[in-house]
């Protein structure tokens, strides 16, 4: 049944509000487990993410929260953790961790989600407002 | 859009090295035998630092790579002691040529630039954080 | 015998909304229709929201636009919505005002 937000990039916030939310907790597990040997580091998949996000933009589903199974219209499989080979520093168990990197990461991710709340935020603000016709 | 980030780490990264390089400098400094167990003395490692194109940044943003090297052009110190087990022929021992001082120095210098690029990140989460309240 | 509303004294500037009803009357001479008014607010919200809207999916697919660039596209479309809004409800104020109107 489609919603009423479809046709705003409502949905399309709601997907990256909800991959971040995802990530946020797989980056947290990283840091955590920063001295743990033979620990790889895990990771959404984050380009595919990206590209499909291209894709709905540029083919018009990205306005629409049906597009696919998920919550939001966001395939599942894209919020799936899996282990990245990333080529960074190396240790000695062959691990590829460095602490600043997951730090990085989680802050990008936070600053990301930040402005797609706030974006949303405001968009169902303006809904609200039209609906009530009260400002 | 977040290119500020990936800049700044990577600057933190290569400085965190670069930590590490003196610190494995200043564990051997007395250390006559290399890791095969032959009578050589440790080479004084340091790092230099390039700077690199980011992928998917504007043109002109560069990062920083770091390149760990062997100081081959300092001599070890040579010092005269018989009865070392690694003396050579002449009863001279080898030992590594570092210098405290200078490692010292090179120590808080990465330390100084660590924390600049601590501080730049937290500047450009506060830029962010301020422009989220346009839309309060 | 009043004399038209581009007659007075008030502070134009190319964008305000006075300002476009002042151009639209004074090529007519007359003034201006609550309905001219309305539909040029409408039409300037919704511009103003599709401007926000693409700026948000240029930002989100990569494209070369910062996020104040987009903050502010979302936020000038707010308040035009809101504006929108509130002329709407007194328009409909002093519309019912005037039918209860004993004549």
């Amino acid at each position: 049944m489609p919603s009423i937000v479809d046709g705003t990039t409502i949905p399309l916030l709601e997907k990256i509000a909800i991959f971040g939310e995802r990530r946020n907790t797989v980056l947290a597990a990283n840091v955590a487990n920063i001295d743990t040997p033979n620990y790889h580091r895990r990771d959404l998949p984050v380009e595919d993410f990206e590209r499909s996000l291209r894709d709905a933009i540029h083919g018009g589903t990205a306005r629409n929260s049906q597009a696919s199974a998920g919550p939001a219209g966001l395939p599942p499989e894209l919020l799936q953790a899996q282990e990245v080979a990333s080529p960074s520093l190396t240790f000695q168990d062959n691990s590829n961790r460095s602490i600043e990197r997951e730090m990085m990461e989680m802050t990008k991710n936070l600053s990301m989600q930040s402005f797609a709340i706030t974006l949303l935020t405001s968009q169902m603000n303006m809904l609200q407002a039209a609906i009530r016709e009260q400002v | 859009m977040f290119t500020p980030i990936d800049v700044s780490t990577s600057a933190l990264i290569a400085e965190r090295q670069r930590m590490n390089t003196i610190a494995d400098n200043l564990a051997n400094v007395n250390t006559t035998r290399n890791a095969d167990g032959k009578a050589s003395a440790f080479q004084r490692r340091f790092v230099t630092f390039a700077a690199a194109h980011l992928e998917g940044a504007p043109a002109g943003t560069d990062g920083v790579t770091y390149e760990i090297r062997v100081d081959t052009a300092t001599p070890p110190r040579r010092v005269y002691q018989p009865g070392h087990p690694d003396a050579d022929k002449e009863g001279y021992v080898s030992f590594p040529n570092i210098d405290y001082m200078t490692e010292f120095v090179n120590a808080m210098d990465a330390s100084r630039a660590y924390q600049a690029n601590l501080v730049a990140i937290d500047m450009t989460k506060q830029i962010d954080n301020l422009s989220l309240k346009i839309l309060a | 015998m009043t004399s038209p509303i581009n007659a007075f004294n008030t502070p134009t500037s190319t964008n305000s909304l006075l300002g476009s009803l002042q151009g639209t009357s004074a090529s007519s001479g007359q003034i201006p229709m609550f309905a001219d008014m309305l539909l040029q607010q409408l039409g300037q919200v919704n511009a103003l929201d599709q401007s926000a809207q693409s700026a948000v999916e240029r930002s989100l697919s990569g494209g070369d636009v910062t996020q104040v660039e987009v903050l502010t596209e979302m936020k000038k479309a707010d308040l035009a919505l809101r504006m929108m809004i509130q002329v709407h409800n007194k328009i409909f104020d002093a519309y019912n005002e005037i039918k209860q109107m004993q004549m």
